[in-house]
């Protein structure tokens, strides 16, 4: 058996006998080399109680070369792409070191969800809402987790499909209702203010003409 | 089925969880893991030191450091040139190899031993509660030589040449045996054997004052002669004397370590060179060549940072090499040179394919050979 299998194996092994992480790693296909991590969100975080798979991708010259990961629940996080998943960590990237596991690397990006690195930042537009509105975004951000991540709180069911789409992008209802009712299609709506960030402080200091503009581009 | 084969392959490995926690057998599962490397996960293997004092195997460290000059632990920077080896944490593991089997065959047979002793329990007195297993184990680490066991006796494991003749010169402690103080004969006869007081070298009791009288430096007849016909047969090598010293714990002479070598300004004829003048196959195309030397620096480094008894021979090491590059490079198939060429010898093979693909029959995955490509068939 080679040396990464081994390897590999014991870190399944690792996982499977620690009873007190919340992280648990498991076998996608018959692969050890394609695996599926989860974890549960850190405590007083937007993210509290939902939790989050990711796709780990174990490379030909592991340990040598960092595991590629990315986060298969849709996670509204700074660095954490918002369409694809993919992470911005410098362990996974050039700061790794053969020494990092699995499990040592899962509860990284558990402990990323803590402390979000806006500066260096994976989503641009979601960046942009945490610096302009912690308020707002960690409203979206909670609202994400429990739709997606399945946190508990919140009465998701309840809200109808329309207001779905609004709280997802992180806007105001009264926005998108004043733009929509000048006959641009909503969904449109909802896409120009979140490009524009139209959150917060930002709303004074973008102009109605500017949104019509970008509007009828 | 995914299940099935994960635990089969888990079992197969052994680790730290193989000792029972913390509570129960203290100290063992942090001791089998301290002897682990922290890059493969594995009882180390040729343990080397970085200089900030961290220890790998040497065939782990050396390329995680061609890729990036710091310890892979704290991130210190460091390079190849800092690597030492471990010698005694080398005697350590294998020491530890050894007692690993021992101490688990001794945890078995008691958890076996107490689970007889509870079930017989049971079926005596039913009405009695049954013993827990967990108790038991750690009844058991009081006569394994674990850590717990006091710090006289394992002392006396460490040096056990040396044992005697540290009894006669101090105040017999308490953990000197009853037969061992017996057999200490205070009036020994002149041709007996007797250790050195002081330097616990064995000497014949007539000569033992001449011994000590020349500050316990004097050698046997034979072995004076010898280490005199040694300095007279070799005069000292100034060259070999310096290159020595850059790796003095090792006994041996003419093993140095491989330098790393830089393959962009390197030609092909050149690496064949290197390769052919370690005795290694050149075939293979350019990156091969690369991975094969580099590979080989590795194995014959790590080799090196191994104490001379437990040093590879150099066939074994490219042994190694051999069922190295055979795991990594079967996937490869032979890439075809000659298209029309590929074609041509293998017509009857494809037409034979193409018949059966025509007739659509089910066994059609069966009869390909699996070195026939796929890309030749669409023309016919």
């Amino acid at each position: 058996m080679d040396a990464r299998l081994r390897r590999v194996n014991k870190e399944i092994a690792d996982c499977k006998n620690d009873k007190t992480s919340s992280i648990k790693i498991e076998m996608i296909d018959e692969s050890p080399f394609h695996l599926k991590g989860s974890f549960v969100g850190p405590e007083d975080t937007p993210y509290a109680g939902g939790k989050f798979e990711v796709d780990i991708v174990i490379p030909e010259s592991y340990p040598f070369q960092p595991v590629k990961m990315k986060f298969l629940t849709k996670v509204y996080h700074p660095n954490v792409s918002s369409q694809s998943g993919a992470i911005c960590l410098d362990i996974l990237k050039d700061a790794w070191s053969p020494v990092l596991t699995l499990k040592s690397t899962l509860i990284s990006l558990q402990s990323l969800l803590c402390s979000p690195e806006p500066n260096d930042p994976q989503d641009a537009e979601v960046a942009k809402h945490y610096m302009t509105s912690r308020g707002s975004f960690e409203q979206t951000a909670r609202y994400w987790a429990q739709i997606y991540a399945g946190a508990p709180g919140g009465d998701g069911k309840a809200v109808k499909q329309v207001d779905d789409e609004v709280a997802i992008a992180g806007l105001e209802k009264a926005h998108v209702d004043q733009f929509e009712s000048l006959g641009f299609p909503r969904g449109k709506v909802i896409d120009v203010l979140r490009r524009l960030n139209y959150r917060g402080a930002n709303v004074a200091q973008i102009t109605d003409d500017r949104i019509v503009e970008e509007l009828l581009k | 089925m995914v299940d099935a084969i994960s635990t089969r392959l888990l079992d197969s490995v052994p680790d730290p969880t193989d000792f029972p926690p913390q509570e129960n057998a203290p100290g063992l599962r942090k001791l089998d893991s301290t002897f682990r490397c922290t890059i493969c996960g594995e009882v180390f293997d040729a343990p080397v030191t970085t200089r900030c004092g961290h220890c790998f195997c040497s065939g782990c460290l050396r390329p995680a450091l061609a890729l990036k000059q710091e310890c892979p632990t704290c991130r210190k920077s460091t390079n190849e040139m800092h690597i030492r080896p471990n010698y005694v944490m080398e005697e350590a593991i294998m020491c530890w190899g050894e007692s690993r089997t021992y101490i688990l065959e001794l945890i078995k047979r008691e958890k076996e031993a107490a689970e007889a002793v509870s079930k017989a329990k049971a079926s005596q007195r039913s009405h009695k509660r049954k013993r827990s297993g967990s108790t038991s184990s750690v009844e058991m680490l009081d006569c394994a030589p674990g850590p717990s066991s006091p710090r006289t006796p394992r002392r006396r494991q460490h040096s056990p040449r040396k044992h005697k003749a540290v009894d006669l010169t101090t105040v017999p402690s308490s953990d000197v045996d009853e037969d061992e103080l017996s057999s200490i004969n205070l009036n020994p006869k002149p041709n007996q054997i007797v250790p050195c007081p002081l330097c616990s070298k064995t000497v014949a009791y007539k000569d033992l004052n001449t011994h000590i009288d020349r500050g316990c430096k004097d050698f046997s007849k034979e072995k004076a002669s010898e280490t005199w016909s040694k300095i007279l047969s070799k005069p000292p090598n100034k060259q070999k004397g310096k290159q020595r010293c850059y790796r003095k714990h090792s006994d041996s002479d003419d093993e140095q370590p491989l330098p790393l070598a830089s393959y962009a300004t390197l030609k092909d004829r050149q690496l064949r060179e290197m390769l052919g003048d370690h005795g290694l196959p050149t075939q293979g195309d350019r990156s091969l060549l690369e991975q094969r030397h580099q590979r080989w620096v590795v194995f014959y480094n790590t080799n090196l940072d191994r104490s001379l008894p437990n040093r590879k021979s150099k066939s074994a090491l490219r042994q190694e090499l051999k069922k190295w590059e055979e795991t990594h490079f079967k996937v490869k198939k032979p890439v075809v040179q000659d298209a029309k060429e590929h074609v041509k010898t293998h017509k009857s093979e494809f037409s034979k394919l193409v018949s059966i693909a025509r007739g659509s029959q089910p066994q059609i995955t069966s009869t390909i050979p699996s070195s026939v490509s796929p890309q030749p068939m669409s023309p016919g």
